[in-house]
């Protein structure tokens, strides 16, 4: 097969080209990020504004808790004498959402609380009805137990632990949470970015399979070549959209950092509020000067890049799949390869990601971060902890080889693939056009 | 023998997994010539036209282009039109055009040239920076024919080139069939339409269920399937004591036209005699031959039937 690379350059132009032109392109890109915006607002307004309250009514037999549960945040206690039955009454009479019953028990170690609720109780009402609960039993068990407050309070404290790690000759401190944060987000990023492109990718396929310009196509190209093109292009075609946002992203963030600067600059700090605002503001500025120093410890541009480095290569390596997927999957039919043979090791690879953060150097990570279907994952979450260089460059070598396997099968698959529509593709079938072709 | 044909394909094969598409099937199609593909959906058209474009492989068979066999090196020979959705409708026309031009490898100025002389000559030059989304379903069958020979192929399939055309375009792409047969080219093309084989066609091949039921010349192949019919006229009415009269049936009383189906082995020569002897005024005898469309539903129909 002679590959031709000025086709695949017009196919990669006229792939882009169409895309990029679109009002559904231009929409998504400039008016994506504002309604995504928008939306989290409204999540936040709506949280906020439509936050229920709780009305419980307590009868106290044993007399110690009742006065030590306190109201919070939109929980409600309200004091109830006489039976219980009588209780009960009065709850269902006066709209109470439950009755907590507290009888006459051992403050240390109670039996019998009761949490009856008018209507099945959600998860978290139950949960703040608890906590103020452990609290007021936590204050009573002092009381009865004569334990003075501020004893048990520097008893209950938590030791501090300060990690360190050698390298370079070098201690370096305090870095495993931030270590642990950036491998999460760039998890979190990939398997995103990983799972839209390659989505966009098999839609694109599919959809061309469904017209019969595909096989004009094919009578002129060679299928790698259009393969090849459409996933130059449509990996171009996202990095444009994910650039317009950082962009946009960034003179946003410039926006509102000038905006609030000069809110604070004319606000007079004279109060005792504006004074704890100021140590606040004092305090976050300690720790985001640690973050930073933190980011630069763990040298975050390198991390960067090598993040980016895994993005493309990931993208061309799951991209070739999902393209492949495309291929064998008849328009709104149904039937064909289910879409989770793809997906499935993305999704996989994501939740050991989480694994590879809590112990970067396990075997589990070790071979995640070695292994191409999951390396694109997994690594950039141990990229912040420092892997050995070798590992890196088995998993980067391992990635690069492939995709050229993944696209060589894909194409195939997709020449096997994309005439066979109007009926179930059999895996037989599949694997007879597949030595065919 | 091999040169005379611009397309061989020789015992051709191909099954999928619980189907057989072809069925050592063969087909000529001679060099200079309209040839017909006919056959019922589903009868391995498209599979043989898909195994000729390379997109699929026969399982078995041989396939020569101008007598040599068919490779890759053909396929800027062979200019194609599927049967529709053939096109980037997001597209604007001329781009498109000039898309499939320069995948061609034709230099853009020489494919821009082409594109215009081309669009002005199917009427489509006030689209031609137009989506062809926006055009009918005529016009878009247009623009891929124009796709398919612009860059002035040896061979041209069409698949069901009529599809969606009005009569006015139907006939207009017919002269421009015609017109590529006049400069050299061959053509191969499937069709529902059977007037249109009798117009158009120098031969036509019929399969069915994969596999060849007739093939030949068209007149030859309507000859073969003759079935001792005579077209007559008369001057005067036939006198109804003639023992003829009862026979004949009468297309048209008052011009005294009809055929007469004559019993097999019965020859024509005794009938004529006999009408000559009653001095009947006989101005017209010739063979009614069967259409194409009725050798079609009949040969079709019977393997129907087996079934």
């Amino acid at each position: 097969m002679k590959i031709n690379w000025n086709r695949i350059r017009l196919i990669i132009a006229r792939e882009y080209i169409t895309r990029v032109r679109t009002r559904s392109f231009l929409l998504g890109t400039f008016l994506g990020p504002l309604g995504m915006l928008l939306f989290m607002f409204a999540f936040v307004w709506v949280s906020i504004e439509t936050k229920s309250v709780t009305k419980v009514l307590v009868l106290d037999e044993s007399g110690k808790i009742q006065e030590r549960l306190h109201d919070k945040d939109y929980l409600y206690f309200t004091p109830a004498k006489g039976s219980l039955s009588d209780a009960k009454e009065r709850c269902e009479k006066e709209s109470y959402d439950a009755l907590l019953y507290v009888p006459q028990c051992d403050i240390v170690q109670p039996r019998g609380i009761k949490l009856m609720g008018i209507h099945t109780l959600g998860k978290q009402e139950k949960d703040r009805v608890s906590y103020a609960l452990d609290a007021a039993f936590e204050q009573a068990r002092l009381t009865e137990l004569k334990i003075d407050q501020v004893v048990f309070e520097s008893i209950s404290k938590s030791v501090p632990i300060e990690v360190l790690s050698k390298e370079d000759g070098q201690e370096h401190i305090g870095r495993t949470e931030v270590a642990y944060g950036v491998g999460y987000i760039s998890a979190m990023l990939m398997y995103i970015l990983l799972l839209t492109y390659g989505m966009r990718i098999m839609n694109s396929v599919n959809s061309e399979k469904s017209g019969r310009i595909v096989e004009v196509m094919l009578s002129v190209v060679e299928p790698f070549e259009l393969l090849l093109g459409k996933i130059v292009a449509i990996g171009a075609l996202s990095m444009t959209q994910f650039a317009a946002w950082v962009f946009m992203g960034s003179w946003a963030e410039i926006g509102i950092s000038i905006w609030a600067q000069s809110r604070l600059k004319g606000m007079p700090m004279v109060t005792p509020q504006a004074g704890m605002m100021n140590s606040a503001m004092n305090t976050g500025a300690i720790r985001v000067t640690e973050l930073s120093g933190a980011l630069q410890d763990i040298h975050i541009g390198q991390i960067i890049l090598v993040v980016g480095v895994y993005l493309v290569l990931g993208y061309l390596f799951y991209s070739a799949l999902f393209a492949a997927l495309g291929a064998l999957n008849n328009d709104g039919e149904g039937g064909g390869i289910p879409s989770f043979v793809v997906t499935m090791p993305l999704l996989v690879s994501f939740y050991i990601s989480f694994q590879a953060g809590g112990s970067p150097n396990g075997s589990l990570s070790l071979w995640g971060s070695l292994i191409p279907f999951s390396s694109p994952i997994i690594m950039p979450t141990r990229l912040a902890f420092d892997p050995p260089w070798w590992q890196l460059l088995v998993s980067l070598v391992a990635l690069v080889l492939s995709i050229f396997a993944a696209i060589w099968f894909a194409a195939k698959i997709y020449k096997a693939g994309i005439l066979m529509s109007g009926k179930r593709i059999t895996i037989k079938e599949l694997w007879r056009t597949f030595k065919q072709s | 023998m091999q040169e005379d044909f611009i397309l061989s394909v020789q015992q051709a094969e191909k099954k999928y997994a619980e189907h057989i598409a072809l069925d050592k099937v063969n087909l000529q199609v001679p060099k200079g010539a309209i040839y017909g593909l006919l056959g019922r959906n589903g009868a391995g058209k498209t599979t043989l036209i898909r195994c000729v474009m390379q997109l699929l492989m026969p399982d078995a068979g041989h396939l020569f282009f101008d007598g040599k066999p068919l490779t890759k090196a053909h396929q800027h020979l062979i200019g194609y039109l599927p049967e529709e959705k053939g096109l980037y409708t997001d597209m604007y026309v001329t781009e498109h055009l000039l898309y499939l031009a320069r995948l061609r490898g034709m230099p853009r100025k020489q494919a821009l040239q082409i594109i215009e002389e081309k669009l002005n000559a199917f009427g489509l030059s006030e689209w031609a920076q137009r989506k062809i989304s926006k055009m009918s379903k005529g016009m878009q069958q247009k623009v891929q024919f124009i796709a398919a020979t612009m860059h002035a192929p040896q061979f041209l399939i069409l698949d069901e080139p009529f599809t969606g055309l009005d009569p006015v375009n139907a006939a207009m792409m017919e002269q421009e069939m015609k017109a590529f047969k006049a400069r050299g080219c061959s053509i191969l093309f499937s069709t529902h339409r059977m007037e249109q084989v009798e117009d158009l066609c120098d031969g036509i091949a019929l399969i069915d269920k994969g596999k060849n039921v007739l093939q030949g010349e068209t007149n030859e192949v309507r000859s073969r399937y003759g079935t001792n019919q005579w077209n007559l006229a008369f001057d005067q009415a036939l006198e109804k004591e003639h023992p003829l009269y009862e026979r004949v049936q009468w297309v048209n009383q008052e011009q005294h036209k009809g055929f007469i189906s004559l019993a097999p082995g019965e020859s024509p020569k005794d009938v004529l005699k006999g009408l000559i002897v009653a001095q009947a005024s006989l101005k017209y005898w010739e063979e009614r031959l069967p259409s194409i469309g009725e050798i079609f539903v009949d040969l079709v129909g019977k393997g129907n039937d087996e079934n």
